[in-house]
């Protein structure tokens, strides 16, 4: 066994220059008990616990108080419980820095009471005789029960750990199937999907389904903000009110969120979009769901872009709820931008969504992504943007497949080995040529 | 693109459904294409008006919007009923339904969109070639004859002039101008005799702030009931005929 030494920690310098202090049988004890012994005063204690080579055990003297012993047992015990030692050097061989401890005792130093003090205060003590065989047995003691403490305390960790990753997997489970498990399709129409959560769980999501009982087709890209699992927990919530509403809305609600009868109004003949199919159930998805947010959840609220196809005509009906404007790239290669009708979702109460109305002509091809994708910074911190997004669609015209590779590519290009801060997802809408 | 016309009322059993009927039946016989609509959907009558009996119909309008059907499978050629024959003038129905079931589903439920009915009827005009759609609602503010006058080209409100049917007029008025219906009518029914139309056009003009389309006299034959199918066609002179042809003729003039 290695060497083991000892801080014994004296009243003053007089105690041990007299031979009949208490202080001085123990220093013989400790020595014929082989540890190495360094005396030291009270105002000194700091400098040995957290020197390069700190003790295995300390000694104080009871005349020291309770109080005072203490605050050097917190001293040891700060934080996290763990001892006050320091990290053990870089390539330190030996191992003797792993698991350091420093066992306190308090030896009899004058009144027997202040000895009772430190007892019930929990420390471990020595009277006279003392021997160095018991002094060294009780220290291993110490020692040993401070390891299986240890062990306790990272079995405990480890399980906690486990139990924590697998309620992030169940969480994990759970959200993705609040994701389409499949994309619904209707002839002469592709439409692909790219999710790529920054963690675990993510707030963003993206949704598809058919209204109208298949006569239309619906499309939701959202942002919820802030990450992790309570972004996770809302990206669930708000997901489902916007498709419920959506697939369950009737006509008794159709003025909802609008200033009522001048919405449906035709603008000079050119009908109002509130007056086609797939208008009240979008309307309705959008407010109730905003409604619902800002009265129940307030401080939570998405961005939302939220998009009524019709399959046969290449209609788009859409509102876009504070969102990053989907690039809708023409055969031709020139960009339009949905701008925003509406704030987000859940920011205001008495928020208004307009709808407004685009057409997809054959060839075309709609880009709806998530900040994630602009915000993107590589190891220097720059963004890749809107402009580079852009470039990149402008020119590419193939299908909504392969224009949904080339922008993750190439955003992880920009990325190179930078951390992925933000959830990515797109989702690219494209119809066939020749319908 | 056809003329859209929305025939309307506040009140009920003003003979709205009669006059949409035998309206179609006489723009046809101006040689227009006509097709009509019947969106009363919670109270579907129109076929009766136009001598369909229940029972002959198994589909209507309800089952195309809650997606039991298409268009193609509701559609009904009045042609031969009402002796269109040769010309290019022709009468299709879009019907309501008969069944409760089928009435029941999406009225009470009311779990359909409202934009199908406007998207029927663009592709009824469009696949059999109209050049007018007569749309008879529910009597009253709701959903589908709101929807029905935002897409109106013309407004025609049926009214009896009585206080009911004046009552609703200023209702009426403000609806159709937030609407920004093109032109909204009034077309008075069940006239007792004694009223003159000058009295009645400046009712019209007073109460709905619109002109007066027509006066359609109050007929003893329609309110017996002993009479099935096309009034217009049985009674081509009647007063009643007389007076809503007048009203075809301005509709047909709007239309150029």
């Amino acid at each position: 066994m290695a060497e083991l030494s000892a801080v014994l920690v004296l009243r003053d310098r007089t105690s041990l220059e007299t031979s009949q202090e208490d202080g001085h049988d123990l220093d013989e004890a400790l020595r014929a008990a082989r540890m190495r012994v360094v005396h030291a005063l009270p105002d000194e204690v700091v400098k040995h616990l957290t020197g390069p080579d700190p003790p295995d055990l300390l000694l104080l003297p009871s005349s020291l108080g309770a109080d005072r012993v203490g605050r050097y047992g917190m001293l040891l015990r700060r934080g996290n419980g763990d001892l006050l030692v320091p990290p053990a050097p870089e390539g330190d061989p030996s191992g003797r820095h792993q698991g350091r401890h420093t066992a306190v005792m308090v030896y009899l130093d004058g009144e027997l009471a202040d000895l009772e003090a430190c007892v019930k205060h929990g420390y471990h003590y020595l009277v006279p005789p003392y021997r160095g065989s018991l002094i060294r047995t009780q220290l291993m003691c110490d020692v040993e029960r401070h390891r299986l403490a240890r062990v306790a305390e990272e079995a405990a960790l480890a399980v906690s750990l486990r139990q924590y990753e697998r309620e992030l997997r169940i969480a994990q489970e759970i959200q993705e199937g609040f994701l389409p498990s499949d994309l619904p399709c209707a002839p002469g129409w592709e439409i692909d999907v790219r999710f790529r959560p920054a963690r675990a769980v993510a707030g963003d999501f993206y949704d598809a389904f058919p209204l109208l009982q298949g006569r239309r087709l619906s499309i939701v890209v959202a942002d919820v903000c802030d990450k992790g699992v309570g972004a996770a927990l809302f990206m669930a919530l708000i997901r489902t009110l916007l498709r419920h509403t959506a697939e369950h809305a009737g006509q008794w609600n159709l003025f909802d969120g609008l200033p009522p009868l001048e919405a449906l109004a035709r603008d000079v003949r050119q009908e109002s979009p509130a007056l086609v199919p797939g208008a009240a159930p979008l309307l309705q998805a959008m407010t109730g769901t905003n409604r619902y947010m800002t009265s129940n959840h307030q401080g939570y609220f998405a961005t939302v872009f939220f998009g009524v196809l019709d399959p046969e005509s290449g209609c788009l009906l859409y509102a876009n709820g504070g969102h990053n404007p989907p690039l809708l790239r023409r055969v031709g290669g020139r960009l339009e931008r949905l701008q925003v009708t509406g704030p987000a979702v859940g920011l205001h109460p008495d928020s208004e969504f307009r709808l407004a109305e685009v057409r997809l002509d054959p060839g075309d091809v709609l880009l709806a992504y998530t900040d994630g994708v602009t915000d993107s910074r590589d190891p220097e911190g720059e963004f890749y943007g809107e402009d580079r997004l852009s470039a990149l669609v402008r020119g590419l015209a193939g299908t909504s497949l392969g224009l949904l590779d080339r922008v993750e590519a190439d955003v992880q290009a920009h990325l190179r080995d930078g951390e992925q801060y933000d959830d990515i997802t797109m989702l690219a809408l494209r119809r066939l040529a020749g319908r | 693109m056809p003329m859209i016309v929305t025939v309307h009322s506040w009140g009920g059993g003003v003979g709205k459904t009669t006059a949409v009927a035998n309206l179609g039946y006489l723009l046809a016989r101006l040689g227009l294409r006509v097709g009509l609509v019947d969106a009363g959907l919670q109270a579907p009558g129109l076929h009766l008006a136009c001598g369909v009996p229940d029972g002959q119909l198994r589909r209507g309008i309800t089952g195309y919007l809650v997606g039991e059907c298409g268009l193609d499978d509701i559609l009904y050629d009045l042609g031969p009923l009402a002796g269109l024959g040769g010309g290019r003038g022709a009468l299709h129905l879009a019907p309501g339904v008969v069944d409760m079931g089928a009435i029941a589903r999406p009225a009470l439920a009311g779990q359909y969109d409202t934009g199908l009915l406007h998207e029927g009827i663009r592709q009824m005009a469009v696949a059999l070639d109209l050049d007018a759609v007569l749309v008879d609602t529910h009597s009253g503010v709701n959903h589908e004859a709101v929807h029905a006058l935002a897409i109106a080209d013309v407004c025609l409100t049926a009214a009896r002039p009585d206080t009911r049917g004046l009552s609703g007029g200023p209702l009426m008025a403000t609806i159709s101008r937030r609407l920004s219906v093109p032109f909204a009518l009034v077309l008075f029914t069940m006239v007792p005799p004694g009223m003159t139309n000058t009295a009645l056009t400046g009712i019209a003009l007073r109460r709905y702030e619109s002109p007066m389309a027509g006066a359609l006299p109050w007929a003893a034959e329609l309110a017996r009931g002993d009479h099935t199918g096309l009034f217009a066609a049985a009674f081509p002179e009647h007063p009643f005929t007389v007076a809503l042809h007048d009203v075809a003729n301005l509709l047909a003039g709007l239309r150029t």
